[in-house]
């Protein structure tokens, strides 16, 4: 009797194995294609509580500094192939306030400097096949680290709990790929955008979508807490009441939506340009 | 093969805070719940309403909201809030300690109650002390009807711990979404439903071992 | 001095008096069989005796010491130390099931008196062969018939050294081919002059082995004397109508 159900269990498991390993390698042939029109344009930005100006403006001089004499380049051609960072970009609104606060003595004291990030955001940060947390920002932020002598401890977190980690001290910042948006802009402190991101909008090859009008009618998905929704709720095709709430699917993990797609569940899917670029490139 | 290999191995690395959470919370609520227990069914009215309000607020609300509340919520509490500042895993073993303490306050409770009256009336008459009685008779006797419920809400825990990747504990299924996130494979997800279901195993076998033992 | 000692007991659950006023004695070495219709208050007196229920009148006085005085209960040392002077053997048993027959003797010697666990054994052997159960020292409690276990439960009391033992209608729960060997021990307890008040339905049993026989009813003593005298010559209608029927069993 035992011996049946150890039997059992292992049958099980390897069927639950060999259908999900099947289930990827059936849909692989399937195709994707990423529209030429993106939903919307924004940027990505190094996120700080509204009163740490001092520490966000120090941040800042020293990626401007790392711009300026080319190492930033070096980055982002190592992630990106080319480089994509922002030059000559200008404060946000109001950023430039008076650093009067004593945030940045407090991280210099500690000699850390804690960042946040959502570690399952390739190519800006993930965990490589050791664990090891990698990706454009963690280069940048370890870069801005060493500069400003304190060392920087990522701090892996759920990102829809992102502000409140910020907000009750768990972390200093919120550094991956952090879009900035009207929202996030009243409840945090950017300096400046370092990086443009597009959401882009990824079908199945052969899909009558052609265009983001097109999205009209559709399934969509896409990442819940992400902007994607943010670019899709400013665009006409949403505004002008095409699209129904209820055809939009948003999942915790961009890989699950795309997963969706693959299965036919959804139509199109929005996301973050570079991590898209990556999820297909890795199909 | 070597994929499967090198899935496993990054995926392992969640098992000190999945195993450890198990761990403490095991050792530290069993105990508790016992205590809380004794508030529940003893004659001070004062323990009972306290234990009481305590069952009800810890297992009528998600325990995903009592993570938050014990990892981000205490900070909010004026004054006292920044010496309630604990880390992750801190706050993990104590929203889970609690939340089991009570789940197993309750099956203690329906075992205590199935104690028969008449084991208490002749602990009485061979003149054992109360603590005397609840330590050699009702203790023993509870145990063993509540072995199988144990047995079924360790089992739960197991599967619970995945919870705390919400506060960033990096457990199995934090690792196993790296992963997956990663390779842009979903096949991390079996590796880490093997994990569960072969510590699930050991439980049952341990439990199963258990009830053979102290039957009568 | 008497035994026991019992004075105007009164105890009543809301409205319903249960004892009322009862007065009796029991002298040392003494055999008394309690016998009465259900509900008469034959257990509950029982059970005030040691405690196992509280009173509101009177008083109870164990060998010279008061468990409860004209309504007012001794503190819970001196309880504890004029209960220890009885036993009990229960209707249904009260074994502990969880641990050996051995282990159900020698638990309260050793972790209430102290004693040494050797030497509660040796003397665990004795009593299980008093009763007739040498071989069920290692037996579960739940292995064992009904009357093994109410002989067990004999022993276990016995173990205590009290000066006297209170029976609960120690047969109620046995099939009838069980009683003898329980009744076979108590007799024999009866023999070597072991105080004993036992509440019971044997009839047969009460009349050949009680010195005394008091019958109770409605929550107070109606009758009491040597068995035969109520047997034979009842003075009470109430006595007369209740061992009537039974007078030739």
């Amino acid at each position: 009797m035992k011996k049946w159900a150890k039997m059992g269990t292992l049958v099980l498991t390897l069927a639950l194995g060999m259908s999900l390993m099947a289930g990827c390698g059936g849909t692989e042939a399937k195709k994707f294609v990423v529209l030429d029109e993106v939903v919307g344009t924004e940027q990505f930005g190094v996120g700080f509580r509204n009163e740490d100006i001092a520490l966000g403006l120090e941040v800042q001089k020293q990626i401007d500094a790392i711009i300026a004499d080319g190492t930033g380049a070096e980055i982002s051609t190592k992630w990106f192939g080319e480089d994509m960072l922002l030059k000559d970009v200008d404060y946000l609104e109001e950023s430039q306030a008076a650093a009067d606060d004593d945030s940045l003595q407090k991280v210099l004291d500690k000699g850390t400097l804690v960042v946040g990030l959502d570690d399952s955001f390739p190519p800006m940060g993930f965990r490589d096949e050791n664990n090891e947390i990698v990706g454009f920002d963690i280069d940048l932020a370890k870069e801005v680290g060493k500069r400003m002598g304190v060392e920087v401890q990522f701090q892996p977190i759920s990102w829809n709990a992102k502000e409140m980690e910020l907000e009750t001290g768990k972390v200093d910042c919120l550094w991956n790929g952090l879009s900035i948006n009207n929202e996030r802009l009243a409840a945090l402190y950017f300096a400046k955008p370092y990086l443009n991101n597009r959401q882009i909008v990824i079908v199945p090859e052969g899909s009558d979508i052609k265009t983001v009008a097109d999205l009209a009618g559709k399934k969509i998905g896409l990442q819940d807490g992400s902007t994607a929704m943010d670019a899709l709720e400013s665009s006409e095709v949403y505004t002008s009441g095409q699209i129904k709430d209820e055809d939009i699917t948003k999942l915790e993990e961009n890989v699950s939506v795309f997963n969706e797609l693959k299965a036919g569940r959804i139509d199109a899917f929005i996301v973050d340009e570079a991590v898209g670029h990556y999820i297909m490139s890795h199909n | 093969m070597a994929y499967v290999g090198q899935i496993v191995a990054s995926v392992s690395e969640g098992l000190q805070y999945t195993l450890g959470l198990f761990a403490i919370t095991i050792v530290l609520s069993m105990p508790l719940g016992l205590l809380l227990m004794f508030g529940r069914v003893g004659k001070n009215r004062l323990a009972k309403a306290l234990t009481s309000v305590l069952v009800w607020l810890l297992r009528g609300t998600p325990l995903l909201l009592q993570l938050y509340f014990f990892y981000f919520g205490l900070t909010f509490i004026p004054t006292i809030g920044k010496y309630l500042v604990m880390d992750r895993f801190t706050a993990a073993c104590v929203a889970f300690v609690l939340n089991y303490a009570v789940y197993f306050c309750e099956i203690f409770r329906g075992g205590y109650l199935s104690v028969d009256k008449g084991q208490f009336e002749a602990a009485k008459v061979l003149g054992f002390s109360r603590s005397q009685t609840i330590r050699r008779i009702v203790i023993p006797q509870m145990l063993r009807v509540c072995l199988p419920a144990i047995s079924n809400e360790s089992i739960t825990l197991v599967k619970d711990t995945a919870l705390v990747t919400a506060i960033g504990v990096t457990e199995i299924l934090y690792f196993t979404k790296a992963a997956v996130n990663r390779d842009v494979n979903a096949f991390a997800y079996v590796v880490a439903a093997g994990m569960y279901l072969i510590m699930t195993y050991g439980l049952t076998a341990l439990f199963k071992h258990l009830e053979k033992k102290y039957s009568f | 001095m008497a035994m026991i000692e019992v004075k105007g007991l009164k105890k009543s659950y809301g409205t319903d008096l249960v004892l009322d006023g009862v007065d009796f004695c029991i002298d040392k070495g003494e055999t008394v069989a309690i016998i009465g219709a259900s509900g008469a208050g034959k257990s509950t007196m029982l059970r005030c005796l040691i405690d196992l229920e509280k009173a509101q009148a009177g008083s109870i006085c164990i060998e010279g010491e008061y468990l409860l005085k004209d309504g007012v209960y001794a503190d819970e040392k001196t309880a504890r130390r004029v209960c220890a002077k009885m036993g009990m053997v229960f209707q249904s048993f009260n074994l502990f099931p969880h641990i050996s027959v051995m282990d159900n003797l020698i638990y309260a010697p050793v972790y209430v008196n102290g004693e040494a666990k050797e030497a509660a054994r040796a003397r665990g052997h004795e009593h299980l062969q008093m009763v007739g159960l040498a071989d069920k020292a290692d037996a579960m409690p739940n292995d064992l018939s009904g009357g093994q276990k109410q002989r067990v439960a004999i022993a276990r009391a016995m173990m205590m050294n009290p000066d006297v033992l209170l029976f609960d209608e120690p047969t109620s729960a046995l099939d009838p081919q069980l009683t003898g060997e329980v009744l076979a021990v108590m007799k024999d307890l009866a023999l070597r002059k072991m105080t004993m008040v036992i509440v019971t339905h044997e009839m047969g049993f009460a009349r050949e082995v009680a010195d005394r026989m008091v019958l109770m009813g409605e929550g107070n003593i109606i009758e009491q004397g040597p068995p035969d005298m109520l047997f034979d010559h009842p003075k009470d209608p109430r006595t007369q109508a209740f061992l009537q029927p039974l007078r030739h069993e």
